[in-house]
């Protein structure tokens, strides 16, 4: 049903740009806040790893992603994926466009409270335009 | 675990005194932890909107905070249940094993991709494999991602075996070869 949504957002879309982009950088951190005087991006608490006593547990984070070399349109998707079984735990939709390819673009998605049902590892899946560009990973451990 | 490198998050569990038993606050780094009792499972037909008022459901969630970028539409984030056969019942977007990925990237500091190169993602005898057939190359692991990366170090060796060989390739490979041409370049 969702899925049928967001096709009918992007039905009128320009077509996706095959121009691959270069990821630069994907940091999962506690906190992304914009210096509202210099516009800067400040990422507070990048974290890879992270403890907890008991599961099912959530946790609040932000996805810093940085990249450069895109031209045109680009459907964005980012799939938070418990990567032993390939679950999606959540799946973030989008769009952008960028005219020059010789700038670089950021993003920061301010997820809410993501389901962690086990321990291991956890990742941020990254695709342009259908393509895979990278990923940001974390790891849960029991403490 | 022992691969672990960089920063970590130390929490350490308090029961909150104030809250219903079933509720565990770690202390200072605001995790939740939920008993599946309490935590049911949601999305029981995959339908998004009976979802909506459980527990974990879609939220919106405006994000782009960069000058340079035309928002063209609203972002929605979809929050799933994470418990095993509810999962499973959830249609599209919980589906969670992809038949094929678009490789963007090589984990190689020298070669970059110029041209997506599909690859399919297959299960076999519990090993999960992801193979570009296109170059006749594949990686295996014991989940998609650990699939991929050995299939991306494949890839990046092969480039480099083949470019040092390209003056006496056999026929077979002269072909992977000029597929990989299209497909990878040197930084």
């Amino acid at each position: 049903m969702l899925q049928g949504f967001l096709e009918q957002n992007y039905r009128e879309q320009k077509p996706p740009s095959q121009i691959l982009p270069f990821l630069v950088a994907a940091l999962v951190c506690d906190v992304a806040a914009e210096d509202p005087n210099t516009g800067k991006e400040n990422l507070i608490g990048i974290f890879d790893h992270m403890r907890s006593g008991a599961f099912p547990a959530e946790r609040q984070m932000s996805l810093y992603i940085k990249l450069t070399d895109a031209e045109g349109y680009y459907p964005l998707e980012v799939e938070c994926v418990y990567v032993k079984d390939n679950t999606v735990l959540a799946k973030v939709e989008g769009g952008f466009e960028v005219e020059d390819r010789t700038v670089s673009v950021s993003f920061v998605m301010d997820f809410p409270p993501l389901p962690i049902p086990h321990p291991g590892r956890y990742e941020f899946r990254i695709k342009a335009s259908g393509m895979f560009l990278g990923n940001a990973f974390i790891d849960v451990s029991q403490v | 675990m022992d691969k672990l490198t960089g920063k970590e998050i130390e929490l350490h569990t308090k029961p909150a005194v104030d809250k219903p038993e079933w509720v565990t606050k770690l202390a200072e780094q605001e995790i939740i932890a939920l008993p599946e009792e309490v935590h049911p499972p949601i999305w029981p037909d995959g339908d998004l909107a009976t979802a909506a008022p459980s527990t974990v459901a879609l939220v919106g969630v405006g994000f782009l905070r960069s000058g340079r970028l035309q928002v063209r539409e609203a972002i929605k984030v979809a929050i799933f249940e994470a418990g095993g056969q509810t999962i499973a019942g959830a249609e599209d977007l919980a589906t969670a094993a992809p038949s094929t990925v678009a490789l963007g990237f090589l984990r190689d500091g020298e070669l970059r991709v110029r041209e997506a190169i599909e690859v399919a993602i297959l299960e076999e005898d519990g090993q999960i494999i992801a193979e570009a057939e296109e170059l006749n190359e594949f990686g295996a692991g014991d989940n998609q991602s650990e699939a991929v990366i050995d299939l991306q170090h494949a890839i990046a060796e092969l480039y480099f075996s083949l470019e040092e060989d390209k003056d006496r390739l056999g026929p077979g490979l002269q072909r992977v070869w000029e597929v990989l041409q299209v497909k990878v370049e040197k930084r």
